[in-house]
């Protein structure tokens, strides 16, 4: 009796959605957008420097929604916004469970300076630049939108930054449909 | 019956699973990545104008203050300055016009002239220091009355061996 009445629950579930879906078709066949990240960057070899070090690239966002979209970015975690690096990716990934907000971080290694990101150094309002601890905004559009999507980081090295490699930060994009 | 309706609910379920929008799986998030190394970056002082100066026994002094050494090498880091010219070297100069007086320089006050070697920084350790230049002037009656005397003073930043 259970078994015929959880059948039967996704049963109607299932033919509900598959309808939505005939009908709608067109709004479940394509999500409405399409969000391709940027490639990762390489700052490459950092020294300590009064001027930051500088890297872009570009994504893109595809779609039809009538109001447009907006897409934001940081890094998500206990070490938004820093670059770290030590020996591996899985340690780079842990460490942004810690308390470096924002910061590159290789192993227990963790730069002074929060990076930061924005779709250029000095964007044009509503998009911003800023520390990768908090959201800033890299694309904002009023209509249907098929269009780069901008990514410039800027990051600082301090003369007590450890010398080591595999520095790293993952920024996290999110599309948001207006 | 109880099988069929529990199958084609399944069937359906997982149909519903995969016909879904996918856009929030699919990646969207960019690595950045780099590496520290050894290195320094020395910005020099900015240029000091002494303006108008007239004779007198007493120095013209002036400075400039936003000089920069930033570096992580832990022997340290010496900077000297110095006016790297040949010909009246450690004046102030103007086409062939010449000041008597040659230029003193210093870190911290105008205690060099600047045709010798001058030490602005040297100690040991990574470092991230404001540097300055302080330089006096003293013009004799016997300096021509012209503009645009001008002095260039080289610094050199190394790291200690």
């Amino acid at each position: 009796m259970k078994v015929k009445a959880v059948g039967a629950v996704l049963l109607v579930l299932g033919a509900i959605v598959l309808a939505y879906w005939v009908v709608a078709s067109p709004v479940l066949a394509n999500p409405g957008f399409t969000f391709t990240p940027p490639d990762t960057i390489s700052l490459g070899n950092m020294k300590p420097s009064a001027t930051p070090y500088s890297g872009t690239g570009a994504g893109s966002l595809v779609g039809n929604n009538a109001n447009g979209y907006t897409v934001t970015g940081l890094a998500k975690g206990s070490n938004k916004g820093k670059m770290v690096a030590g020996d591996g990716l899985e340690d780079g990934l842990d460490a942004k469970e810690g308390s470096n907000k924002g910061k590159m971080v290789a192993g227990d290694n963790v730069l002074a300076n929060k990076l930061k990101i924005g779709p250029s150094a000095s964007p044009t309002p509503p998009l911003t630049f800023g520390e990768a601890d908090t959201a800033q905004t890299f694309l904002s559009t009023s209509g249907p939108t098929d269009t780069a999507v901008p990514f410039y980081v800027s990051q600082l090295v301090a003369s007590t930054d450890n010398v080591t490699s595999g520095y790293t930060i993952t920024i996290t994009f999110t599309v948001i449909t207006k | 019956m109880k099988k069929r309706i529990l199958t084609l609910g399944v069937v359906l379920a997982l149909v519903v699973v995969l016909v879904m929008p996918t856009a929030a799986l699919a990646g969207n998030t960019t690595g950045v990545t780099a590496t520290v190394v050894t290195g320094y970056e020395f910005t020099a002082p900015s240029a000091i104008a002494l303006s108008s100066i007239s004779p007198r026994i007493l120095p013209h002094l002036a400075n400039s203050t936003d000089g920069r050494l930033i570096g992580n090498a832990g022997v340290g880091y010496t900077v000297t300055g110095t006016d790297a010219k040949s010909d009246n070297k450690g004046k102030m100069t103007v086409g062939s016009n010449a000041l008597g007086a040659k230029l003193k320089i210093g870190p911290a006050s105008a205690s060099n002239y600047a045709d010798t070697v001058v030490s602005f920084y040297d100690q040991s350790g990574i470092v991230d220091t404001a540097l300055s230049l302080y330089v006096g002037q003293v013009v004799g009656y016997s300096d021509n009355v012209t503009a645009d005397y001008t002095i260039t003073i080289t610094f050199t930043a190394q790291p200690k061996s």
